[in-house]
This record gives structure tokens, sequence and C-alpha cells, in this order.
């Protein structure tokens, strides 16, 4: 099975000694991110609606991940893109790509969804409502390694979802999140550390093991 | 299974996406917004100067306000930002009542910031914007109010930017380059409170007396701020020092502590004024 981006929640790939490793993921389309900004910023509104056609999978992928349940991850997507052009002026691209800075958006809005909601809450309840999620086995949650995710500090959320779920660089990360990557070093080993020792005490997996170039055995 | 993760797109996603667009394309964009408050300082200024001054050149110079607005202009584009914004080498100022065209040139070393004002001094009507190929809006100008725009230096370095003028306008243009100087990283102390994801009470004191340090090393004072709030909210008088110190020492755990109190459904926008009460915040009282 080829690595496919929208793979489900379950893209952290635990091993034996619940450590965690990155799943590389395809980011060609990616980098289309710097022209269409640039004109978004510019007042051009399909441009932006570009970015969302690009990201919008990944990053309500990502919410679903991290929401609780009885939240709406319709309303955080929402909410992300919203927040990314709320907050234009400190967007950070990488590599020409906005999407970690809009993953790192839908960590901490997935924290706060009641707090962020009130913000939009006027434009939410203009769109129509999303379609109901059937029940909680279809959310992407299920998995030790998700629960034990959810778990953690905010920060350690942001650079296990960049490092471990999405595959970016200490480079990339640095740039994303705005520090030394130094700082990502340190950070991301207490942050794997945290992530292992959650799920230890969570038992062990029953999420399918993944190959770290996102194959599914 | 039908749900709104595997479809490719949806009636919200439509509907999203089109409130999206929308809100993009009905952004004021910086560039051409009116700041009547942050220069207003900056253009009685240049008004009340020219009022002045005029009367004493006006013998020796054939065009004093031309000479009012170039020695304002530092003035004028040094108030069009945040106060702590820098000037980097010599803005241009001008008068005239036609179209304009700004050749912006090379950045100078540390600028990262071009801004531009037009401040209207006779009649009304409509200013159109063009930079970096792109078309700008229009915005409106009568005597006495004033349009501003800024770019990044990376975006607009090398181009131009054309103004067109309709109607009976006649203008006052100030232009030129600003540094925003640098923001530390986070303090190690800081590091240190949020790297868990959690804010106590004793860590959120903690860090806004840092701040408070912080600021007092650099000359400046918060004066007293009740610590008996929920939320603490600084403020100061060099906002540079403020935002300097804050960067070091309590934006993150000010975020953290805010986060982790969020406001109820019923907030009537006083949430968080309220004294903190540590028997009904368990989690956090620490």
């Amino acid at each position: 099975m080829q690595p496919h981006p929208a793979a489900g929640c379950s893209g952290l790939a635990v091993d034996r000694c619940g450590g965690v490793e990155p799943i590389r993921v395809s980011r060609t389309l990616q980098g289309m991110d710097s022209g269409d900004w640039a004109m978004a910023l510019e007042g051009d509104g399909e441009a932006f609606g570009r970015v969302f056609d690009r990201h919008r999978h990944r990053v309500q992928r990502h919410c679903m991940r991290l929401v609780p349940v009885d939240t709406d991850a319709a309303d955080s997507v929402a909410i992300v893109f919203l927040e990314a052009w709320r907050n234009r002026a400190r967007v950070r691209l990488v590599d020409g790509s906005l999407l970690p800075w809009l993953l790192v958006t839908a960590t901490n809005v997935a924290r706060n969804q009641t707090r962020a909601a009130r913000r939009y809450r006027a434009a939410l309840d203009r769109l129509p409502p999303p379609e109901p999620v059937p029940d909680h086995a279809d959310r992407d949650d299920d998995g030790d390694a998700v629960r034990a995710l959810r778990q953690l500090g905010h920060r350690d959320q942001e650079i296990i979802t960049l490092s471990v779920l999405e595959g970016y660089s200490e480079r990339e990360i640095a740039a994303a999140l705005g520090i030394a990557p130094g700082t990502v070093k340190s950070r991301l080993s207490r942050a794997r550390t945290r992530l292992a020792a959650a799920l230890t005490a969570s038992g062990p997996t029953t999420q399918p093991a993944v190959e770290p170039n996102g194959a599914r055995s | 299974m039908s749900t709104s993760t595997n479809r490719d797109t949806d009636d919200r996603d439509r509907a999203l996406r089109a409130l999206l667009v929308d809100t993009v394309e009905h952004t004021p964009r910086r560039r051409r917004r009116w700041r009547a408050a942050t220069i207003a300082g900056a253009v009685v200024c240049v008004l009340g100067g020219a009022a002045a001054g005029g009367a004493i050149t006006a013998a020796a110079s054939p065009d004093p306000a031309a000479l009012e607005a170039q020695s304002q202009a530092a003035t004028v584009v040094g108030g069009s930002g945040a106060t702590y914004l820098r000037v980097v080498g010599s803005p241009v100022g001008r008068v005239g009542s036609s179209d304009e065209t700004i050749s912006v040139g090379r950045a100078p070393a540390r600028a990262d910031t071009f801004t531009w004002v037009a401040t209207c001094r006779t009649g009304s009507g409509e200013i159109t914007e063009r930079g970096s190929g792109v078309d700008g809006g229009k915005a409106s100008c009568a005597a006495g109010s004033h349009v501003t725009g800024s770019y990044a230096a990376s975006e607009i370095a090398g181009h131009r930017i054309r103004l067109s003028v309709d109607g009976d306008l006649g203008w006052t243009l100030s232009y030129g380059w600003l540094r925003t100087p640098p923001m530390p990283a986070a303090s190690a102390a800081q590091d240190q409170a949020t790297e868990d994801g959690v804010v106590t009470r004793s860590e959120y004191l903690a860090a806004f007396d840092r701040l408070q340090g912080c600021m007092t090393a650099r000359g400046e004072s918060l004066g007293r701020i009740p610590r008996s709030s929920l939320f603490v909210a600084p403020t100061a008088h060099d906002a540079y020092v403020l935002d300097w110190c804050s960067a070091s020492e309590w934006s993150a755990v000010d975020t953290l502590w805010q986060n982790e109190h969020p406001a109820p459904s019923s907030d009537d926008d006083s949430w968080g004024w309220q004294p903190y009460d540590p028997a009904a915040d368990p989690e956090y009282a620490g």
C-alpha cells in the first residue's frame, strides 16, 4: 500500500519499546502555498480558497485526532483557517508551505475549542451543519498512541505532530514554531519520552503496525 | 460510511471555502487602511508645522508645502506604526495633486518594512494603489484625512507603488523604510514553566514577577497592577520594552494560563477580571 496522507489517525508508528518513528509523506504540493498566500494577502480570496483546498483534509484529520469526542472537528477546521487569516501577519511558511503552521494552530484550537469557537460563532452558525459522525469508532481517535498524544501538553503535541505524525525535519519544525533547532531537538526528546511513558501507562497497543514509510502491514 | 471525514467535498466544505474567500476579499488590507488614531499626532505635527512654517518660508520658497512635507517625512513615517519601529534612512515627503509613482529601490540594511502615508490636503476623491504588480484597492480621502499602507521589505524592494488619484485631491505623500527591533526568545525560566504544557497559579505569578523585573531593569515600570484577578494585564508606556520583556518572560505563560481558564459561554467580556479563587481552580491553583 502506498503511503497516503489520509491514512487516518493511526499515523503513529509504535515499536515494541513504545518509541515512535516519523511517517514520511509526500509534500510535493505544499510548496505551492507561497504564491497563493502572497496573493491572498493582496486580497485575492480565491487564492486562500486554493490553500484551503490543498490542506483541509490534513487539517481535518489532525483535528479529529485531538478534539474531545464531544466537540465538532468540522468547527475546528473552520476555526483553524479563520485563525490563519486573522493571524496572517504572524504566519510562518516553511519551504513555501502553510501546512506546518496550520497544524500547530489546529493543535492549539483543539485544546481550546470552546473559547476559540466563541470568536467565530456567528460565522460558524452560517455554515451548514456538518454530517454527523455515526459513532465514536468513525473518529480518528482510536489507538493507544493517539490517546497518549492527547494526554500530552500542548507543546508536546505540537512537536510530536510535526515530527512524528507529519515527518518534518528539525529545521522545518524550528521554522514553523519560530524556535531554535537546538530547542526543537531537546523539546522533541522530552516529548518523545513523555509520549512513550504515556503509551506504557496505557498498556499494549492495539493499533495496526505501521511501517516507517506509512505503509500498513 | 458517509461522514464529513472521507467525502471529497460536502456542502459545509463548499460553504466554508466561500466564507474564507469572502473573508479575505472583505478584509481591509493593511497597506491601505486608515490609521487615524495611530498617526494623528504625526499629522497634527505636519499640519501645524505647515501652518506655522509656511508663513515663515513663503517669501523665500516657491513651494513651502513641499519643504514642509520633506521636513516632516521622518516624523510621519515613524509615527505610522508601532511606537518602537525605527526609521531607517531618509524618508521622502512631497506634495502633489495627480497620480504618483514611488520607486521603492533596495531596502537599506536591517529595514524590514516599507511604509507610505498620503495625507489629503485639499479636495476629496479616491486613491487607488498598485504595488508589486498587483492591483490594490481604493480608499476615499478628503481634506485632513490620510491613507497609509505598508509592505514587507522582501515583498516590495525594487518594485514600484503607483498611487492613482481621482477627484480634485491635493496630497502630501511621505514614505520610507522602518526597522522592527529584534525580540528575544523565551527565557529558560519561561520555557521551564511551559514545557509540561501546564501553568499553575504560582508559575503564572512568578512569570509576572519576572516580567516586572525585566521592565524595571530596562527603566520601565508596569505601575501598580492588581495581582488578585484571574488574569493579570500589564500595560506600559514603552510598548517596545513591554513587548520585549513579554516575549522573554510572559507571553507563552500567559497564553497557556488563559487557555486553561476559558471564558464561559455567558461571558459579558468581564471574564478574567474577577478575583482569583484558588478553591474553584484546584487543577491549577498550585
